[in-house]
């Protein structure tokens, strides 16, 4: 795993990245310290590198954060990929005024945020997909929301049952089929599956009760 | 400006959720202060969810994936909405490929949907009475969607569209036969007449009360078609079996209309499974012995605790509602 970097060395120019010792610094750039230096450097010569450089710092942490909204190892990994992909792709990272930290952090919360918004309004119908989530839709005017959400999200899962609660999971997160968890715990297919929808109504009903009134989103029920 | 150490400590206790509603007042404004202190907040948060991660992703995968993705172009329209619904796979480049299109599509077909269809809802508990404009009569039960094609179209067909539910009184027209379709693959083609229609979890069961019913199967070698009379029972199985039953009281099938409900050797299971689908609502047997009782009889419930409660006086054992749950027990 990548254990490559020391955080409490913001001394930019004695980090060594194995592959990018190519890649010149010059400290009388820097105004104050900045521990993204080096990535923004890779940027400016060659965008590729780095982004090999931005995978390796952000993608553990961030997709750590995103799975905190989404439940999904997998979803979670996608949303992220994706915007790093959308990142390099409309050259983000030539006109960043802040840190590419605290953008990336920001729209995966936002993209989270909005997901799960959707995720808890939505009938649990495929046809009723909604408009592709964008991270900018929704900021909540305070950031502690975030967190507050993530919570309530964190608390009704472990309030599950705890056979449901492992059948979610299982599913949720680890991604595996309806079959093999029925299969691992010596379940029949359709127990499962009702453990799974109910499950996810659950938490859903508990999310809905505190949030949806907030997002104003009620008129999905009509 | 305060001390660092004291606002990491502050903002771990905060992102460890265990920050007092004080704390998370002053976060908000601090952060609001300044841009250096967003920044901080960000750093913090980067460095918590390297130090307390929720599982290990794989970086070094992650980005070799990236560069195939640059590499190939088309492989590039995967985005998060595709994970919603494929699972996993090592082929995932391959599935989301192919994923990705099923969602285009679906896109394609939710946007035509409002424009084609007219849809009629009920909620949980909720039992509607629907006129079409060609004079058919539908009694929607609870927690079903029905479309049906909007007539301006001129089709040589009335079509329509179930999930849930329902009771269908299909004026007759000689020319405009009423098709109705479910999501696993069965069309019912209407030649006049009344019956009632349940399609959920991926099984589907008619009983023809009068007139004539054509049940036609799609897969993927083309498709069959089944004749019914009435007082017949068919039922699709979600693992594509056809059972053809006579039943005595084709009325029976559809009492729900009326609020009445009638069992035969219906076991508590398959009645928690009703009440699931029909009222939303979790059905908790402190017992799995429970389970295997079964009720018969007929009785009349405006809503569900007078249903449930009737359930449970005939079973003779307690029932209870919180919430959005209903417990059973001895």
């Amino acid at each position: 795993m990548q254990k490559n970097y020391d955080e409490s060395n913001k001394n930019a120019e004695s980090e060594s990245i194995p592959g990018v010792a190519h890649v010149k610094s010059n400290s009388s750039d820097v105004i104050t310290s900045d521990d993204e230096i080096l990535i923004r450097k890779a940027f400016n010569d060659q965008p590729e590198k780095g982004m090999e450089l931005l995978y390796l710092r952000y993608y553990q942490p961030l997709c750590s954060h995103a799975v905190k909204y989404v439940v999904s190892r997998q979803l979670a990994e996608d949303m992220v990929s994706d915007l790093f992909f959308k990142f390099y792709e409309q050259k983000k990272y030539e006109n960043i005024q802040s840190s590419f930290r605290l953008y990336l952090f920001r729209a995966v919360r936002n993209t989270g945020f909005n997901y799960l918004k959707w995720d808890v309004a939505r009938n649990h119908k495929l046809e009723d997909f909604p408009e592709p989530v964008i991270a900018e839709t929704y900021q909540p005017d305070s950031i502690t929301q975030y967190e507050d959400l993530c919570k309530d999200l964190e608390k009704a899962v472990s309030a599950l049952p705890v056979q449901q609660r492992r059948i979610y999971l299982s599913f949720q997160f680890e991604g595996k089929s309806m079959k093999d968890i029925a299969f691992d715990l010596g379940l029949s297919a359709r127990t499962v599956e009702v453990q799974i929808y109910r499950a996810r109504n659950t938490v859903r009903a508990l999310l809905r009760d505190k949030w949806l009134t907030l997002w104003g989103v009620l008129l999905f029920f009509q | 400006m305060q001390n660092r150490s004291t606002i990491r400590k502050i903002l771990f206790e905060y992102f460890k959720g265990s920050a007092t509603s004080v704390q998370k007042k002053w976060i908000e404004e601090w952060v609001k202060q300044s841009n250096e202190n967003e920044e901080l907040f960000y750093q913090y948060l980067e460095e918590w969810e390297r130090i307390n991660p929720q599982y290990i992703a794989d970086s070094q995968l992650a980005f070799e994936n990236f560069v195939e993705r640059l590499n190939h172009p088309s492989k590039s329209t995967f985005s998060l909405k595709t994970s919603v619904v494929t699972d996993p796979s090592n082929f995932r480049y391959y599935l989301f490929a192919a994923a990705s299109i099923v969602i285009v599509l679906m896109f394609a077909w939710s946007f035509r949907d409002p424009i084609l269809n007219k849809t009629f809802t009920t909620r949980h508990g909720e039992i509607k009475m629907i006129v079409l404009s060609d004079g058919t009569h539908v009694n929607l039960n609870a927690n079903s969607i029905l479309k049906v094609r909007r007539s301006w179209l001129g089709e040589s067909q009335r079509l329509a569209f179930l999930d849930g539910e329902a009771f269908f009184d299909v004026s007759y027209h000689e020319f405009k036969k009423f098709k109705i379709r479910t999501d696993n693959q069965l069309e019912v083609v209407v030649h006049g007449t009344e019956f009632n229609m349940y399609t959920r979890h991926k099984t589907t069961q008619v009983v023809l009360k009068k007139g004539k019913v054509e049940l036609v199967k799609y897969d993927d070698l083309g498709s069959n078609s089944i004749f019914m009379k009435p007082g017949e029972m068919i039922r699709l199985e979600p693992d594509g079996n056809l059972n053809k039953t006579q039943v005595v009281e084709p009325d029976q099938y559809s009492s729900w209309k009326d609020h009445r409900y009638i069992f035969d050797k219906t076991s508590l299971r398959q009645i928690g499974n009703m009440i699931f689908d029909n009222y939303g609502l979790n059905v908790i047997v402190n017992d799995t012995v429970l389970n295997d009782l079964t009720v018969s009889g007929s009785f009349t419930a405006i809503d569900v605790d007078d249903f449930a409660n009737s359930v449970a006086q005939v079973l003779d054992i307690k029932f209870q509602r919180e919430g959005d749950t209903i417990f059973f027990s001895d």
